[in-house]
């Protein structure tokens, strides 16, 4: 019995975790039917231009305010066949060398500041992270985005298509409507998310494409919530390896404690 | 016969001191009853204040229910003006946000609470809940305070290293070494588990939130509460919310109203017994008297009258033992305010969190004046009977009763 | 020796109703303050109960076993793979009344527009309605219906940070005890309110089936929730409960827990609670006794003369002594049976009726504590309180007696 001062506390606390930006952008697609085949195909033309099962990559998030705006640069390891990933920043300066390795159900963090690796609690892989403006559900759930949606073709004109998806009744997505804008080149241009009652939630909108490790991909990504105006998030891809060999021995709490190069 | 009435009463001593006794005796001891509860009640939600919610908070708005770290005070200097207004003294900022704190190997979510020592051991008594080890002393030491709970989850000692990892003003890592100086084991789980104490200064400085604070706390005697907590509401409009101790947690006032209302009932029962015992000694007394009353009527004394005697002599000997209870009862509850009652057999860690344990009794005064205007009305109703029944009686009839 | 004792009976009861409003008065004294103390006492028991019930029925449950380890780690890792064949053993226990299962993990859960950290419970409709207090709490939409595995019950706390109504879309994820994360997308049915908030700040309850294939469980669970007879068959419950699943031959190791081992708190806490009303009931026993000894003592003063008369007319000072104890003996016994009768009733009437406290209370809403109390007969509080207060008024009946037989017959038939 406690009469008061329990409550409050056992919220899951903000922690930063990078990590989940990797699985976001290199999502997964699968086969399975749809109820406007042009549209599906599109959709997930989309998705295998993006998708890999390891990737080794650089990026830089920008996350601006109204009040203050802050820029993180790391390097990623991602090896989604066996689950695991390792995160170091590059800048700001005062976080460098921190790093994240992700292995299974375990997840440790090393502050090179204070000489010091944490073992991150279970529960709180799931937690929210940074002041970004992506949610957990982007974490593991863009990866199903073509199967988890009936698609379809709602308008087209010289150099874009704009399809509308709408998800499964079963399927676990907190959407009610995705609106994509595809160009004829099949390089995404914009997402537009809303709920079931229609309103309005986040844009994503992607830009500046370039040539990444032999694909044509768009390398700026700005997510864009409709209720926070003056408020967005930037994901730039600095530079990406599709599917390279990832030694093992990146994997390791060993490697939490080396220094980048 | 007012006069002939309260001759009736002093020449029977005997039978008088009985009433007024019946009467007395039930009335002290509804009285120390009240105060016995009205005791541990007032004790428990005091505890509740002076532990660490204090009486009330001042917070920006929607905090109390959406903390968040950058939902600040808009202006704490303003909120600390109005108080010194008021001449409040008992005050203290704090600021609050969640953080990771980890041991060498585990780590544990919890919520992370920045007081400066100095105004919050003015304001609270958080500082003497620490039974090992002590209290931060400075307002920029890098050390904390963690629940007995906490601590043992982190596997961490007095004197260990405690990682505090968060998210600050900018949403940038935030991560600093603090050396555990204090456990708190005070029985309460929201304080023993998912809670650490750091410097203020400390804190402002590792979150980068300049002088920010999210909770102004203070704490006020019960009789000002409701009056200050209108004058800020008033006086701080929008963008502040200005919260008492049970608008937070209203479980402890529940409780005390819910067993209020219990006593409420159990007392009523208690009132029964005393009224049914002023009752019988009135008419018991009457019955011996009934051989008097005939005499009375015998030499020409009205029915009207002799009523009326009776009801003045209850009445009389009712207002006595009343006066009589009521000095008893708050003699008792005064001596026991000072001395105390000593349940320490009776209480574990939990209730000693909650209770004292020895409790000092005081009386609520709508307790005090609605017992002793029941026991009054109990009496007026028992002197009714004995009334009718004597202005009834048969002259000759009664001369005749043994 | 027989003889004498009819005589002073029969004597004793002629004297009673020589002075039928004397006795009626005493009898009438007795019988409230006995009345009065059997209520109190149920009162008190059911209050009792009642703290208990808020404390352990709420969410806990009398008994509940988990695999080992599983109250410290709260983790999926520690599960029961299969409970059917436990809840037969479970069964075997008399004083078991019902059982349900759960599944228990945290999770995040999000909405379009926010996510905030939740307690899911997995749970059995029908059941767990009738286990725990849940279900009670239900303040908007209505509780899960059996089979309704897409639907999810919220604290309205939690529903409030998600920005979420009935008919909403919720996503729950959790990590699964393969290491994955799992997520599965439920409708709210309703929220709850217990004024609790822990209570309404994190909990998420969808059906057991959901649970158990969102999180790829299988058969497996984490709770088994056991409610017994009341509250005095827990400790034996326990007791029993676990020694038929140590004897089993096969299976995870478990451990089985009463409410006092998951929530020592609320048993320190009832135990106080329990010491408080007690002081109170002991000072209610002194008032009826002072009552009682008041009115006995009234009736002796009136009957001085009689005394007075029987002494003048050569009754030993024994016999009136043994003659007044003997009234006095079949007082309290008139009076405490008649007491008894009438308290039990109001007792028995009351508990099948519940006295319901908010009416005695300012406008307050009890959420977290039922606020109806049913007063309890319990055996065992009834013997000791009758007890008291019949040994009482004998006693406050002896110093009358004693009284009487050393009257002066000379300054006894003097007085008026």
């Amino acid at each position: 019995m406690s009469f008061c001062y329990t409550s409050r506390m056992r919220r899951l606390p903000r922690i930063p975790l990078l990590a989940g930006i990797l699985l976001l952008c290199l999502a997964v697609a699968a086969p399975a039917q749809a109820a406007d085949p042009d549209a599906r195909e599109i959709i997930r033309k989309v998705q295998e231009l993006l998708r890999a099962d390891t990737g080794i990559a650089r990026y830089t998030m920008r996350i601006v305010t109204p009040e203050w705006q802050r820029e993180v640069s790391f390097d990623s390891w991602d090896d989604r066949l066996h689950k695991r990933f390792f995160i170091r920043i590059l800048a700001p300066v005062k976080d460098a060398d921190t790093t994240w390795l992700k292995d299974g159900s375990n997840l440790w963090m090393y502050l090179p500041r204070l000489e010091r690796d944490i073992r991150i609690p279970p529960s709180m892989m799931l937690s929210s992270w940074m002041g970004s403006d992506f949610t957990n559900d982007d974490l593991v759930k863009m990866e199903s985005v073509v199967d988890d949606y009936t698609h379809r073709l709602i308008a087209h004109d010289a150099d874009s298509v704009t399809i509308e998806s709408i998800p499964k009744p079963d399927a676990p997505v907190v959407w009610g409507k995705i609106v994509h804008v595809v160009g004829t080149d099949g390089i995404p241009r914009t997402e537009d998310y809303y709920d079931e009652r229609g309103k309005h939630i986040r844009q994503l909108v992607f830009t500046d494409v370039r040539e990444m490790d032999g694909r044509r991909i768009p390398s700026h990504w700005t997510i864009q919530p409709s209720d926070e105006p003056g408020k967005h998030t930037e994901l730039i891809l600095e530079k990406v390896r599709f599917n390279p060999q990832i030694p093992v021995s990146v994997f390791t709490r060993a490697n939490l404690r080396r220094k980048g190069s | 016969m007012w006069a002939l009435a309260w001759r009736n009463i002093v020449r029977n001593a005997r039978r008088s001191l009985i009433t007024v006794s019946a009467v007395a005796l039930g009335l002290t001891s509804l009285i120390f009853l009240w105060g016995f509860n009205d005791g541990v009640h007032n004790n428990m939600m005091r505890n509740l204040q002076e532990a660490i919610v204090g009486s009330l908070q001042v917070h920006a708005d929607k905090f109390f229910h959406h903390p968040k770290l950058n939902r600040t005070v808009p202006d704490p200097a303003r909120v600390i003006a109005l108080l010194q207004q008021q001449h409040i003294e008992r005050y203290t900022s704090r600021l609050r946000t969640f953080a990771l704190a980890a041991g060498l190997e585990n780590s544990e979510g919890l919520v992370l609470l920045g007081m400066d020592p100095a105004s919050e051991m003015r304001t609270t008594n958080i500082a003497g809940k620490v039974d090992r080890g002590r209290f931060i002393k400075s307002n920029d030491e890098k050390a904390c305070v963690l629940g007995a709970t906490t601590a043992r989850n982190l596997g961490v000692k007095l004197g260990d290293e405690v990682v505090l990892l968060g998210e600050d003003h900018y949403g940038s890592l935030a991560a600093e070494k603090v050396k555990l100086v204090g456990i708190i084991s005070s029985g309460e789980m929201g304080i023993d588990r998912g809670l650490a104490i750091v410097p203020l200064g400390f804190m402002q400085r590792m979150f980068d939130m300049g002088s920010d604070v999210s909770e102004v706390v203070v704490q006020l005697p019960e009789e000002r509460l409701e009056a200050v907590t209108s004058a800020l509401r008033q006086q701080l409009d929008g963008g502040y919310e200005v919260l008492r101790w049970y608008d937070m947690y209203p479980m402890m006032k529940q409780w005390v109203e819910l067993e209020n209302a219990f006593y409420y009932i159990f007392l009523s029962v208690v009132l029964v017994i005393v009224a049914a015992g002023i009752m019988n000694t009135v008419l018991m007394s009457m019955l011996d008297r009934i051989h008097e009353f005939g005499v009375m009527m015998a030499l020409g004394c009205g029915r009207g009258h002799l009523a009326g005697m009776v009801v003045i002599e209850s009445l009389l000997l009712g207002a006595l033992g009343v006066a009589v209870g009521t000095f008893a009862g708050l003699m008792l509850v005064q001596y026991f305010h000072g001395a105390g009652i000593d349940l320490s057999g009776q209480m574990d860690t939990v209730a000693r969190y909650y209770v004292d344990p020895v409790i000092h009794t005081e009386i609520d005064t709508s307790h005090l004046r609605n017992t002793i205007l029941a026991v009054l009305a109990a009496a007026a109703i028992a002197a009714l009977w004995p009334a009718i029944r004597a202005a009834r009686l048969q002259p000759v009839e009664a001369i005749r009763h043994v | 020796m027989f003889d004498a004792l009819s005589i002073y009976l029969r004597l004793g009861w002629r004297n009673l109703w020589l002075h039928p409003l004397r006795t009626g008065l005493t009898t009438a004294a007795l019988a409230i303050g006995i009345a009065a103390l059997t209520f109190l006492s149920a009162m008190n028991d059911g209050w009792m109960q009642q703290i208990k019930t808020n404390f352990a029925l709420t969410v806990t449950g009398h008994i509940q076993i988990h695999a080992r380890g599983f109250e410290q780690s709260r983790k999926l890792a520690d599960r029961i793979d299969d409970p059917a064949p436990l809840l037969d053993i479970v069964r075997q226990v008399p004083e078991v009344r019902l059982i349900t299962r759960r599944v228990r993990v945290s999770g995040l859960a999000s909405s379009a527009g926010a996510s905030g950290g939740a307690l899911v419970y997995g749970v059995e409709p029908a059941t767990e309605k009738r286990m725990s207090r849940l279900a009670g709490f239900v303040s908007q939409g209505g509780w899960l219906e059996p089979g309704d595995d897409r639907g999810v019950v919220l604290g309205d706390g939690l529903a409030d940070s998600l920005e979420v109504g009935l008919g909403d879309k919720i996503v729950l994820m959790a990590t699964t005890p393969q290491g994955d994360i799992a997520s599965e997308v439920f409708r709210v049915r309703g929220l709850l309110h217990s004024g609790v908030m822990d209570v309404d700040d994190l909990t998420a309850v969808v059906t057991l089936d959901a649970a158990q294939r969102w999180l790829g469980l299988g058969k497996a669970v984490t709770d088994i929730v056991v409610r017994v007879k009341d509250f005095n068959a827990v400790a034996s419950a326990t007791q029993q409960i676990r020694q038929l699943l140590a004897a089993r031959a096969t299976g995870e190791p478990l451990e089985t827990l009463s409410w006092i081992d998951i929530d020592p708190m609320a048993e320190q806490w009832a135990e106080f609670a329990d010491a408080y009303t007690w002081i109170i009931l002991a000072v209610v026993i002194l008032v009826v006794l002072a009552e009682v000894l008041n009115t006995m003592l009234m009736s002796m003063h009136e009957r001085v003369r009689e005394f007075g008369l029987m002494g003048a007319l050569g009754v030993q000072p024994t016999q009136v002594f043994v003659m007044v104890v003997w009234e006095t003996v079949i007082l309290v016994a008139l009076g405490s049976g008649i007491g008894f009768l009438i308290g039990g009733g109001l007792s028995w009437w009351y508990g099948v009726k519940g006295i319901d406290l908010t009416r005695f209370a300012v406008a307050f809403s009890f959420m977290y504590m039922d606020p109806v109390v049913h007063p309890l007969l319990r055996t065992k509080s009834i013997v000791e309180i009758l007890g008291a207060a019949v040994i009482g008024a004998l006693v406050s009946g002896l110093y009358p007696a004693w009284k009487a037989a050393r009257l002066q017959p000379a300054v006894a038939l003097r007085e008026l």
